[in-house]
């Protein structure tokens, strides 16, 4: 496949953002030619894989250790029934390829550490977190800034999301954000987290457009703030948020 | 002096900073942040951002849902 073009069949299917102002066929080439990878493949990442997909964004990097579980399905809508016990990253990858067959995912099929982001977060343009810990989010945010990539963080609890565009333009980092993880993690039962399944979808979908306005340089990227939603009231809300350089 | 804590109103000493204020409510700071406003305050200011009557102040807390 020729990288530097766009071919007949690519500009037909996205034809309905070609001719959005301001995008064009320069954009979409850019989507063409973009890497990115996806830290966790949940809630968040469901509706992150099916849009950046079907956008046309030329190679998907996809992370996760897990299998499909029965729990995961109220919220995970890439998985079905059948998909249980499978390799969450195997199926992902098995369905992006039928829904756009322009695309390239690549498979990682383990957790990421402190010794693989590094030379992993190289080989990509923009890393986007749809991670469910503490522990990955702060090693997102070094290898990040040790590679020098942006990333796209999102977190999600019960009712509501929090979004935010970390090591881009501003240098406003996670760990401006939040220097240390709470001692206490909060869980709706003693156990786990409570969400309501359609809360990581929504949140997920605010991720899948920054990436794409970061890639194609299109309007303006919530760097250096966050944004809260929250279900229940309908509500969000941008709060400035400064760098160390900001 | 009056300030709002996620919508509600508190009594506060005035000229309380914002690790003052944390401390009244007995929140732990680790793993939280603070607006004021429309702003986050970094941690890093905590100690000497004095808080102001009426001062609108959100207290939102690091989540790790993906």
């Amino acid at each position: 496949m020729d990288i530097k073009k766009l071919s007949d069949s690519e500009l037909e299917r996205y034809h309905r953002q070609i001719i959005l102002p301001d995008f064009g066929e320069a954009a979409q080439l850019k989507l063409k030619q973009a890497r990115v990878l996806i830290i966790g493949a949940g809630g968040l990442a469901s509706p992150i894989l099916k849009y950046l997909c079907s956008t046309g964004i030329g190679c998907i990097g996809l992370m996760d250790g897990d299998r499909v579980e029965e729990s995961n399905l109220q919220r995970q809508i890439m998985y079905d029934q059948s998909d249980k016990g499978k390799f969450k990253v195997e199926v992902s990858a098995q369905k992006l390829k039928e829904q756009n067959p322009n695309i390239k995912v690549d498979q990682f099929n383990f957790r990421l550490t402190g010794e693989n982001a590094q030379e992993l977060f190289q080989e990509y343009d923009l890393i986007i977190d749809a991670c469910d810990n503490f522990e990955t989010r702060y090693i997102i945010c070094k290898a990040a800034q040790k590679a020098n990539k942006p990333w796209v963080y999102a977190s999600v609890f019960e009712y509501g999301g929090q979004v935010s565009v970390f090591n881009y333009k501003s240098q406003t980092q996670y760990s401006d954000l939040y220097p240390e993880a709470p001692e206490q993690i909060p869980l709706s039962d003693g156990k786990t987290i409570g969400v309501l399944p359609p809360v990581p979808g929504l949140i997920g979908m605010l991720q899948a457009t920054e990436a794409i306005k970061i890639i194609t340089g299109i309007g303006k990227i919530l760097d250096g703030e966050l944004l809260l939603y929250k279900a229940l009231d309908l509500s969000s809300r941008k709060f400035k948020l400064k760098g160390e350089k900001g | 002096m009056k300030v709002y804590v996620n919508d509600e109103s508190i009594n506060l000493a005035d000229a309380s900073n914002i690790t003052q204020l944390l401390k009244q409510l007995e929140t732990a700071p680790k793993g939280l942040a603070v607006a004021v406003g429309p702003n986050i305050v970094p941690s890093s200011l905590w100690d000497e951002y004095k808080l102001k009557e009426d001062d609108q102040v959100l207290l939102i807390r690091a989540t790790q849902g993906g």
